[in-house]
Formats: C-alpha cells, structure tokens, sequence
C-alpha cells in the first residue's frame, strides 16, 4: 500500500517535472483549493443533513408526544366519565327503587361533546339505562358484541375498543356513528343483592381524528394510530387502506418499540416514530419520508454544487492568471537564458519583470552576461592583437638567403671594383631596411610601401642581372594612403621566384596602384609561366605547408591575414593567372589616409 | 492572460449566469405545477346523499393529487338535457377535464365524443356504449346483478314470483345489472314480472307501493339505490298496516337503505365501493390531463351484505364511510 502511494506520487511529480512552471502552479493550486472545497462542503452538508434529520426526527417524537398527550385527554375523559357514572350514580344505586337515568342524561349532557352513548346493561345484555337513545334495536345482540364480552371475561378491566358503527339503539334519523366504546364490567345493586353488568360509553371516533388530524409533519408526513395487533384505529388515508387504493405497513410497525426507526415500504424509505399510548397499549405512529427530508435540502444541494463549480471556475481563472504572472517572467528568463546558452551573446536582451526576486535574477543574469561579453569581446581582441603581433613579426623576417645573396653580390661587385653598383645596392638595401622598419609602424603609406619594392626589386634585378624588368605606375592620389607594410613585397617576391626565375628574359613585372570604385587596389602583375585559375585561388584557401627553398617563407594567405584583420573580411587579395600568360596579385584596400585610420581604428593600428 | 482566455472566461461566466436563471426558471415552472388541476364532475342525479361517499373519494383524490373538483348534480334525476348543457358549460369554463356518469348512451354519443376533443372525459358508474376508447370506471355490474340474483336463489325462490323493478334503463350500468340478474334468473327458471318505477321519489313511492299491493310478487330485486329506497319505504310502511311481508333485494346504498336493511326489511343488497370510484375516477382525470392512458378501465369491487353481515369489520367500512 505504502509503495503503492509512493509510486503514486513518483508519478506525479515526474508528470509534474515534465510540464511548465505555470501549468504546475495552475494544476496544484486548483487540485488543493478544490480538494479543500469539497471537504469543507461535504462536511458542511453532512453536518447540515445530519442536524436536519435529527431535527426532524424530534419534530417527529415531540409531535407524537402531543399526540399522545391528547390521546392520554380523550382516553382519561372516557375513563373519566365511566369512572363518574360508576362510582358516583350506578354504586350509589339500588336499581330496584332508585332511577339512575336522571343521572345519567345529566352526565351526558355535560360531555355530548365527547359521547355518543352511555348505556348500562344488565349481565345478560338487557338495556338497565341509556342516553341519549333508548330503544334497542330488535336485531341488536349485545351478548356478542366484543366490548361486552371483553367486559364480562375481565371484569377487573377497562376495555376500549377500536373504531366500529354503533349499532344498538333505534335512530330516528338513520345515522350511524363511528364510536370508540369504554366497557368495564359493574356491580349492580338490585334489592340489596349485587349482580354484574357491563357499563359501556361510547366516544365520538371524529375526536380521535381531530386529536391525529391537524398534525403537520412536513410535506407528506403524517400520523396514523393502530391497536395492539395493527388494526388500524385512525389513519388519515383510512377509507384508501380500507378500500386497498393504498397501503399501511401497520402490521410490521405494531412489532415496533417505542422511539425511531427507519423502514423501506414499497419501495419508499421512511422514517417512523412510535409511542405506545398508556391504558390501551395503542400505538402512535408517525411517519415522515426520507425523501421529504431530502427534498428540503435537494434545492440547496443543486445551489451549493453551482456555487462548488462557479467557485472553482473563477478558482481556475485566478490560478492561471495568478501563475502566469509568475511564470511568465521565469518563462522570459528562461528563454532569454536559452539564447545566451547557445553563445549568441551579443543580440540577447535580458527580460527584467515580474516580482522582486525574479527581477533581481533577470538583473544579475543580465549583468553577467554583460561581463561575459565584455570577456570575450577583450578575448577576441586581445587573441587578433596577437595574431597580428605574431603576423606582422613574421613579415618583418627578412628571407636571410635574399640578404646573404645580397651582401654576397655586394662583395662580389666590390671586389671586381663596381663600386657605382655595389653603392647602389648597399643604399638600396639600407632603403628597405628602414622601410622594414619604418619606427615600429604597421600602417604606412602607399608611397613607402612601394618605396620599399622599389628598393627591393632595385637590388634584386641587380642581382638577377637584369633577367626582368619592372615598373610601378601609381596614381599620385593614392600616394598617401594608408596600407599595411610589407604586402607588396612579398607578392614581388612570389613573381620573381615562381615568375622570372625559369625565364630566360624579358621577364617584365608591372605594379599598379590606383582607386576604383572608392577602394584602393595594388596590382602585381607577372608574365611568368603563370598557373590555372584554381591553382591560383587554392593559393588563399589552403594552408601552405609546403616548405619553400627560396622567398622570405611567408605565403600569400599571410598577405591575405593580415589585411582582413586590419580592414575586415571584404578586403584582401585576390590572383588572377593563366598558364603562360602571367600572374595578377590584386591587393584589395580602402582608400583610407593615416590620420583616418588612427582615429577609426584608434591605436589599433599603431 | 491573453483575450482569447478573457474571452473563454467571460463565456462561461455568462453560461453560468444562464444556468442559474435556467434554475431559478425550474421553480417558477414549479410553482405553475403546482396549480390545481380544474376538474368537473357531473352526476346522474339530483341526490346529494346517494353520491355521499363518491363525493368523499373525490375529495381525498382532489388533496391527494392536487385537483379542484366542482361536483355538479342535476335538477331532476336522469335530466339528459341538461346533463349535456353542464358538460359544454364546465368545457366553457375552462375544466381541464370531466368526470361524468351518462344518463344514457344514445343521447350523450355525440357530445361526450364532441368534449373528448378538447379535454379529457371519464365516465364513472355507467358509461356510453359502443365508444371503445372512453375510460370507465366502475364495478363490473353483470357480475354485481349476477351475485345479487344468486342471493336471491339461494334464499329459496323456486316457487316465488320476483318482480323486477325496473327504472333508468338506458343507463348502462343498470342495464348490465339488469342483464346480470336476469341471467340467473333464467337459468333458475324463475317466474319473472317487469315493474317501471318513475324517476321522482314520491311518484317512485306510490308507484311501489300500488303495486306491492296489487301484485303477487314476493320477491322484489331493485337496480339503482333510489327505487330500492322507495320499494322499501313502501313495503315498511305496507307492513305497519299488516300486509304480507315480501322479500327486498337491491343494489345501491343510502342511509335509509341501510337502516332498512339493519330493520330486515330489505333482505339483501349490493354495494359498489363508491368510495374508490370516487378516487380513481379523479385519478383517472388527472393521467390523462398528464397523457399517461396507461390506466386501462378499472373495476371497483362490490359486496352482496345482509343483515348478518353487515356490521363484519369489512361490510362496516363498505356501508358507513367515515364522515369527516
């Protein structure tokens, strides 16, 4: 049971785990309100239905209390006025000189509210006196009435009888009486010798009715009456019971002890409260249907399951709203968050809302990206800053067979007295040299830059012995522009070693400078032995790990590097080539001056 | 929150306003169920007292199940005209349905078949021949004639001459009681004389009375309370002044009946349960103002009481209704 409960609430909560903040906060707040509105209601309805049948059910004993109390008056006025007539006229009475009628019709007369008859007769069943009529009936056969036979087997009793027709006396005017009667077995004296006879007062049935009649027991409840053995003495349907349009469960209910009971008859549940009235040993039964105690509260029970629904709709409602203005937030967070994760941290906007604590998150996760992009931007930069220290250190490295073979022509020249030469090459080397060097800067103009060529291909011409030629055509306007150095060279370089070297003459290289298109370019063109156009562009692409004997060992993609990080990726270079037709390195710049560049790239380019 | 989920809220939230109205609309359709339904009942005769105790199941019927009932009685007993002119006048006046009991059925065919049209009709004690689809409530009265004249077999008849009186013979329940005694009379071999007793009680008295003492009947067998009543009368009053007393038998119950039978000067009779003729017929209206015609034509039940038996705890409550 316990792993069961356990497996349970696993589920659950991994049910739980699966889905939105907001969904869990929705659900759980619904399900404990809801479940906290059932409880409170159910047990406010039990203890509503609970108080209204023990209401009810007093109702019920204080009603058949009442009418016990009544019936208790009407059975002790009978008694009453049997007792009045017996001991105050019948046994004050010698029956042979004394007339007991005067007396009698004054009794009756007192209480014909109550009677129908006083009559006393003798033990075998002759009229002594009666009231208010007289005459028996020829047919009548007091002998075998049970109230008189009752009366003559227990003399020491009072009988009462259940409801009949009296039946005795002649009527004038037909009418026949539903009575109660009270008989008691009397001694008569008759000439001083004491014989037995029944005395018998008839009661009006209708006060009996009136007694059970006027009882209200709710809607459909009521009040019925029965003897000893279930006959039934009054019930409010009695015509009905006795014309079996309808049934009475008098029988079962005659078992009964006194107090409540609940019975199912015919189907109708029903509660039943009964009282055994005193003399008789009659029983009073009340009778209210469940089903009057339950229609009472139904109406409330369908208003309380509206109000239990209205409740928990608008409890849903506020829940969801109540939860969405949590989650919400938290869901802003979280999505923002899931930017930053996948490393997008420049375009992220942290979302700062919802209540105190969620905005304080949203402020330090904000902060915190903040300080992370702040990182890797000084990361990125700090990383291009060496690449370009590292890039530029490496350009700077003169190719020590050039300056070998130099000073070697140098040498040579000298000692074969061509000083002109030698002072030509020499001054061209300390040219380049402070070119090379141009006080540390990266940036210099186009004017140096070529400067710098001027000087190198000077001394290399020298040294090939005029195997090429070279010019370098400029557009005066560009002169001044701004260029990284030492670019020029090395693509010179290229053309002589991969160029000129296997010419046999008139190795011819032309290097351009111009504007186009408010760009600055820098062509070196070749008419070498050239290449295939994709030989040509696969030069930029793939990494040169082909290690060269001749060249200053720093390939185009150097050249290329290096321009892309001081000026971005739209410039660089560019080679154009045909097999046998020459070369065209094509350095692509913006036409930028070196102030311009100082103040837009601020010392990055120092 | 978004306005569809505003939207979604205020929609059910006006579903639940339009419930609540719904319920609150029940009970006032409650209150108008519980108007009482208008029911009239149009008797046959002009007797209070021989319709005392249909009257008393009538109105147990009418608190039971919530009805109205107006009970008319005639001007003149067995007034056919004027049956027929109260049964368009209770129409007229908005009766939800009738409770009526035929004088005949010739001349009530066509206006009983007429008001069927507009309300429910009930015919009670006796009915309209030939209309299969009229709800009757009643005993079954050839077996009520039947037991009567068996009673009259068994005290003895085979040398008596029995006199039938005969009175409302259109009416279909006497005529079924009527073909009931005569039944059995027949088949007793019987010798058999038609007496016609007029409608109105002194005229039905001395006519009764004429014959008792011209005719050598000394059986007499009535159809309908009133003309038992008034042979009765006739014969008490014949055996004051010493005439040979006949024997009386009957059907119908008023008190007089009943203190003649308690007197022995009628012999026998048989009595229907009015009491639950009264009932069921109310009930009976009310099914089918609710058209529930599930209730097919009921049988009352009856009892053949003499003297001897008439004060046995059954009998009683057959002949003395509770007055309340």
């Amino acid at each position: 049971m316990r792993k069961r409960v356990k497996d349970i609430i696993d589920k659950a909560t991994h049910f739980l785990q699966k889905r939105s903040l907001q969904f869990t906060i929705s659900i759980t707040f619904t399900a404990v309100a809801v479940v906290g509105m059932v409880i409170v209601g159910a047990s406010l309805s039990m203890r509503f239905i609970s108080s209204s049948e023990k209401m009810i059910s007093e109702d019920s004993v204080r009603m058949v209390d009442q009418v016990n109390l009544n019936l208790d008056t009407y059975l002790r006025n009978m008694m009453r006025i049997s007792d009045s007539m017996y001991y105050r006229v019948i046994k004050n009475a010698d029956l042979s000189t004394d007339n007991i009628s005067n007396d009698m019709s004054l009794l009756y007369e007192t209480n014909r509210d109550l009677l129908i008859s006083i009559g006393v007769f003798s033990n075998s069943g002759k009229v002594i006196a009666s009231e208010p009529l007289a005459q028996l009936k020829p047919s009548a056969n007091v002998n075998r009435e049970a109230w008189f036979a009752n009366a003559t087997r227990k003399i020491e009793n009072l009988h009462f009888s259940t409801p009949h027709v009296q039946n005795l006396f002649v009527d004038p005017d037909n009418k026949y009486r539903w009575v109660v009667s009270l008989s008691r077995s009397v001694e008569l004296t008759n000439a001083g010798s004491i014989t037995h006879g029944v005395l018998l007062v008839d009661m009006n049935f209708s006060g009996i009715e009136q007694i059970c009649k006027n009882v209200d027991l709710g809607e459909s409840g009521y009040i019925y009456l029965i003897d000893g053995n279930g006959e039934i003495i009054y019930h409010p349907r009695q015509q009905l019971i006795y014309s079996n349009l309808i049934h009475e469960n008098n029988y079962a209910a005659a078992k009964y002890d006194d107090g409540s009971h609940n019975e199912t008859f015919e189907g109708q549940q029903r509660v039943i409260t009964v009282k055994t009235a005193g003399y008789t040993g009659w029983k009073i039964i009340a009778v209210t249907p469940t089903a009057d105690i339950t229609s009472t509260y139904n109406q409330i029970k369908i208003f309380a399951l509206f109000f239990i629904f209205f409740a928990v709709f608008l409890l849903i409602f506020v829940n969801m709203f109540l939860s969405s203005r949590i989650a919400n937030p938290i869901m802003e967070l979280e999505h923002s968050v899931k930017d930053v994760e996948t490393g997008e941290l420049s375009g992220v906007d942290i979302s700062i809302a919802g209540s105190y604590e969620v905005q304080h998150l949203g402020k330090t996760i904000r902060s915190m990206v903040n300080q992370m992009r702040k990182l890797m931007d000084d990361i990125v930069a700090e990383q291009e800053s060496k690449r370009k220290s590292e890039l530029d250190a490496l350009q700077s490295q003169i190719n020590p067979h050039f300056l070998y073979n130099t000073l070697d022509s140098i040498v040579w020249m000298i000692e074969n007295e061509r000083y002109e030469g030698a002072v030509t090459m020499v001054t061209a080397l300390a040219r380049l040299f402070r070119i090379s060097l141009s006080k540390g800067k990266n940036i210099i103009t186009v004017e140096d830059e070529l400067e710098h060529v001027r000087n190198y291909l000077t001394i290399q011409k020298m040294r090939y012995k005029n195997k090429f030629s070279y010019e370098i055509i400029t557009e005066p306007a560009v002169l001044q522009c701004a260029t990284i150095k030492l670019i020029v060279q090395p693509l010179v370089e290229n053309a002589i070693y991969h160029g000129m070297e296997f010419m046999s003459g008139d190795g011819e290289i032309i290097i351009k400078a111009y504007c186009e298109g408010g760009d600055l370019f820098i062509d070196i063109e070749d008419n070498g032995l050239g290449m295939p156009q994709e030989q040509a562009e696969a030069l930029l692409t793939e990494e040169t790990t082909k290690k060269r004997s001749k060249g200053s060992g720093i390939g185009l993609k150097n050249v290329q590097e290096r321009i892309q990080l001081y000026f971005g990726a739209e410039y660089g270079l560019s080679i154009y080539s045909e097999p046998d037709e020459g070369t065209t390195a094509r350095i692509h710049l913006p036409v930028k001056t070196l102030e311009e560049l100082d103040v837009s790239k601020g010392g990055a380019a120092k | 929150m978004t306005k569809k989920k505003i939207m979604v809220f205020i929609l059910i939230l006006l579903a639940f306003a339009v419930s609540f109205a719904l319920l609150n609309k029940d009970r006032i359709f409650e209150k108008k169920n519980s108007d009482p339904y208008e029911i009239s009942v149009i008797y046959r005769s002009k007797s209070a007292e021989s319709s005392t105790t249909i009257k008393q199941g009538i109105d147990q019927a009418a608190r039971d199940l919530n009805a109205e009932v107006s009970f008319i009685t005639l001007a003149r007993d067995n007034d056919v005209q004027e049956q027929i002119s109260l049964l368009q006048r209770e129409i007229k006046n908005g009766a939800k349905a009738i409770v009526i009991a035929p004088v005949n059925s010739k001349d009530l065919k066509q206006p009983i078949s007429k008001a069927q049209k507009s309300v429910p009709v009930i015919t009670m004690q006796s009915t309209v021949e030939g209309m299969k689809d009229l709800p009757y409530i009643s005993c079954d009265n050839l077996q009520l004639g039947g037991a009567l004249a068996k009673a009259v077999i068994n005290n003895g008849i085979s040398d008596n001459r029995i006199a039938i009186l005969q009175n409302s013979m259109d009416c279909s329940n006497i005529n079924q009681r009527y073909l009931g005694v005569t039944r059995q009379l027949n088949s007793a071999k019987s010798q058999v004389e038609y007496w016609n007793i007029p409608d109105d009680p002194q005229e039905a008295y001395d006519t009764a009375k004429g014959l008792l003492q011209s005719s050598s009947a000394d059986t007499l067998i009535a159809l309908d309370g009133a003309t038992l009543e008034a042979a009765a009368k006739a014969e008490r009053d014949l055996l004051k002044t010493g005439s040979k007393q006949v024997r009386i038998y009957g059907i119908g119950r008023t008190n007089t009946v009943v203190s003649l039978l308690d007197d022995r000067i009628i012999n026998s009779i048989g009595v229907e349960n009015e009491y639950n003729l009264g009932y069921l017929s109310i009930k009976t209206a009310i099914n089918h103002i609710n058209k529930n015609y599930n209730t097919a034509n009921t049988n009352i039940n009856f009892a053949i009481i003499d003297h001897e038996n008439m004060y046995n705890s059954d009998n009683q409550r057959l002949l003395f209704p509770f007055v309340r």
